[in-house]
């Protein structure tokens, strides 16, 4: 009770430092900055295009900023403006923001014109922020790189990009990765559409863990409507995204064994998945697009059977997924495939915004869900899992001992299920939503999974989704050159890179 | 000229059972230590399976190249020289233990040959590679028949067979046996036996089509890995020396199919070896010093008894 009132009165001390970045923002780039408004624990900042260089300057020699990483940048249109968002972020202090470049565009400029205005803003941005190259048009890197080329659909699993390779005897010296196949114009798909018609379809976005997308979506309208949700609700929700991330990191071994060879584990992996769907399918009743989370509450509470059903499954899970891990780890022969192979440094991780596991295997404690507070991991005790040489095995232990941290909070979760009434869902046709932009992030187990919306009288105007796969696709670019020809399938099945986040 | 046809018949007969057994278990065993369901679910009928298969490839139309034809006649024409038993065998003479290791020679560049029919170059090149460590693989299969050679002073199998009458080469050779299981299991991974495509199919399968050169292939696999199996029999398990009251016939049986099953299991456990560095690091570095130290120990032991009469 206390703890709830204290909770009340004072801010996070997340929120106190996000509000001191706002200020310093405020302070030193008054003359830049169009607006300023803190989301959530996010910031976005509206700016002019010739101001574009001056502010990234800004904020990458600032130390008070010290931003130097580039996760994304993409193109939309809103309110008849053509506008940049520009997703930037700091590991040293811990927090992210959003540029919002307004573009000096008519609102029915030519196409022509805006990737000409495009291709100039990166190259501004290129000279402070070396990851700005992955996001301009590279078609004459296709043609370079063009002694091999493996389209989509060849290799298991990785469907979503045809890889270009320029090889020297059995060494990669170049690699191209191109996601045009992948990409679909999500601002068009879900523009005037009512909230729960995208909540129904948004989990196609990550399709090995369909709860996250759903679970940013729902944040960040509680954020903005400043709602408290129950804490059994939280619990579940934290229950839910702890078991996709299991499923998620199962199949992600299971890609690695049947790269490898190990078929035992490749069917014993699979078996152990099922598990954790059947766990997920029993609260949920859908297993890949789970349409669980509601704004300030959940579909469904769970029940004695339900509970009773994850402390059994979790169990049988912790004590397999060890079995498993032995298995395949234990072979001297399966870790010497592994060892060395696309070894990536934490400074280059960075610099390609990359996030998630593939970051922590590198040794960088980035993880948001102890960073932030999101839901309520705060209550939880766990920890961070952490590589050190950014190699095969390091992506595979990290997601092994994550799975371990999982399991922990899940059994955390429902022994400490505070008895409490799940409270009436809101009704998004009852309130009069003027034009907002929202901004939410949430640690899916690929990285961090960020949307950004525009919403207006209950229909959203613009989805934005910035996935960290897009960054592994960058990352996989840098790291396949210098490699053997061999371990290409390897490399890319070890940077789990998830085909629906890259259809944004 | 009867008794010579009797034969062939008898030994193509014995070949032709094995390799039907040895499917029925490859698949048996495969689908198990996979967890599938395999042969499970046709009961009884499992034991037809590798019957309709036949007649599924021989029913499927398939051009078949020259290369696939030579390879197939070879490998049988190398049990032409292989001895079964005392009496079992086909032609008859004192150095018949080079003539094996020449006509697997023969064989396995009929394999480089056969791969260079494809048409995709990336495919062909990795063929080549495992071509390759293949012969690099048979270097210390080789060291440990010279050190065979050595201690049952004769290159004719039926002799090598008959001095292990009272000791197994086993005994004497521990070193060399497991150089030479190694070796052997390293090729029949190389070769991909158990897994579901053989290796002259594996990646051109789908690509190329899959029909009565499917089985042709998948019968020269077995004749290879028969092969190896039988070599090792003969060198190191004393083939068909009789066992107290066990028959010789049935010992030589008996010994084929646990081999057979060893290297089965070490197979399933380990996984796909595709990386030729590894390959090349674990024969350049375990198994051909392996096989050396063994031949040296041999050599000066051979020295030590013969030359100087000191043991």
């Amino acid at each position: 009770m206390a703890k709830e009132l204290y909770d009340g009165i004072y801010s996070s001390h997340k929120t106190v430092f996000i509000e001191k970045i706002e200020k310093n923002l405020g302070f030193y780039l008054k003359d830049h900055i169009l607006e300023i408004k803190k989301l959530g624990q996010e910031l976005l900042c509206a700016i002019r295009l010739s101001d574009l260089d001056d502010v990234c300057q800004e904020l990458n020699k600032n130390p008070e900023f010290d931003i130097n990483i580039l996760n994304s940048v993409s193109h939309y249109k809103s309110r008849n403006k053509h506008c940049l968002l520009i997703d930037l972020s700091s590991v040293s202090n811990n927090f992210s923001m959003l540029l919002k470049v307004v573009m000096p565009l008519p609102g029915d400029a030519e196409t022509s014109q805006i990737m000409q205005l495009f291709e100039s803003s990166i190259s501004v941005l290129k000279k402070t922020f070396e990851a700005a190259e992955f996001f301009s048009e590279r078609k004459n890197l296709q043609e370079d790189s063009s002694d091999i080329i493996i389209q989509a659909q060849q290799i298991d699993g990785l469907d979503c990009f045809d890889l270009y390779l320029s090889t020297e005897e059995d060494m990669i010296k170049k690699a191209f990765i191109d996601t045009g196949i992948a990409r679909v114009s999500s601002k068009e798909l879900h523009k005037n559409t009512v909230l729960p018609d995208v909540l129904s379809c948004i989990s196609r976005y990550d399709h090995s863990a369909g709860l996250f997308p759903e679970l940013c979506i729902c944040l960040s309208f509680e954020e903005l409507m400043q709602l408290k949700v129950p804490r059994r609700v939280q619990y579940i929700r934290m229950l839910l995204s702890e078991l996709y991330r299991v499923s998620s990191h199962l199949y992600f071994v299971s890609r690695i064994a049947k790269i490898i060879g190990a078929e035992l584990v490749y069917n014993l992996v699979l078996l152990e998945r099922e598990r954790a769907l059947r766990l997920i399918e029993l609260i949920t009743g859908s297993r890949i697009s789970p349409n669980f989370i509601r704004i300030g509450g959940v579909k469904n509470d769970l029940n004695a059977d339900k509970i009773k059903a994850a402390r059994e499954t979790i169990e049988i899970l912790y004590r397999k997924v060890r079995n498993i891990e032995a298995l395949l780890l234990d072979n001297s022969v399966i870790s010497a495939k592994l060892k060395n192979r696309g070894s990536v440094d934490r400074e280059t991780a960075l610099l390609c915004g990359v996030t998630g596991p593939n970051l922590r295997a590198c040794g960088a404690r980035y993880d948001i869900r102890k960073n932030r507070n999101l839901l309520l991991y705060k209550d939880m005790s766990f920890i961070i899992a952490l590589g050190k040489y950014g190699d095969c095995l390091d992506r595979v232990l990290v997601r092994f001992r994550e799975i371990y941290q999982s399991i922990k909070i899940i059994d955390q979760a429902v022994n400490d299920l505070p008895e409490e009434h799940i409270k009436k869902l809101i009704n998004l046709s009852d309130l009069a939503i003027p034009f907002t932009e929202m901004i939410s992030s949430v640690e899916c187990p690929h990285g961090v999974f960020k949307i950004f919306m525009e919403i207006q009288d209950e229909l959203i105007q613009n989805i934005i989704v910035l996935s960290p796969s897009k960054n592994s696709v960058y990352l996989a670019e840098r790291i396949l050159p210098d490699s053997r020809f061999e371990d290409v399938e390897l490399i890319l099945a070890s940077l789990d890179i998830n085909s629906g986040e890259l259809i944004s | 000229m009867l008794i010579i046809f009797k034969k062939v018949i008898y030994i193509y007969l014995i070949l032709g059972l094995n390799i039907y057994f040895c499917s029925y278990f490859l698949s048996k065993i495969s689908a198990r230590t996979e967890l599938r369901r395999g042969y499970v679910a046709a009961r009884a009928g499992g034991f037809g399976r590798p019957f309709a298969s036949i007649f599924k490839y021989m029913s499927k139309e398939h051009r078949l190249s020259v290369w696939e034809m030579l390879l197939f006649f070879f490998s049988f024409f190398i049990w032409t020289v292989i001895p079964f038993s005392q009496s079992l065998i086909i032609i008859k003479f004192d150095f018949d233990i080079i003539a094996v290791i020449l006509f697997y020679l023969v064989l396995v560049f009929l394999i480089i040959i056969n791969a260079c029919s494809s048409s995709y170059g990336f495919i062909y090149n990795n063929f080549s590679r495992k071509i390759l460590m293949m012969f690099t693989f048979f270097i210390p299969l080789l060291f440990c028949i010279a050190s065979i050679v050595l201690i049952s002073r004769t290159l004719n199998l039926k002799e090598i067979v008959g001095s292990q009458y009272q000791y197994w080469n086993i005994i004497f050779q521990p070193l060399g046996f497991i150089a030479a299981v190694t070796s052997v299991v390293m090729q029949l991974k190389m070769l991909g036996l158990t897994g579901k495509n053989p290796i002259l199919y594996s990646e051109t399968a789908e690509k190329e089509g899959a029909g009565f050169g499917r089985l042709v292939n998948r019968t020269a696999e077995y004749s290879i890995m028969f092969f190896l199996i039988v070599i090792i029999v003969l060198l190191y398990l004393a083939g068909w020396e009789r066992f107290f009251l066990i028959n010789g016939n049935v010992m030589f049986g008996i010994k084929f199919y646990v081999v057979f099953f060893l290297l089965l299991f070490i197979d399933k456990a380990t996984p796909k070896l595709n990386d030729f560095y590894y390959l090349k690091s674990v024969n350049f570095k375990f198994v051909i010093p392996i096989s050396v130290i063994n031949f040296l120990l041999t050599m000066v032991f051979f020295i030590l008894r013969n030359i100087y009469n000191l043991i």
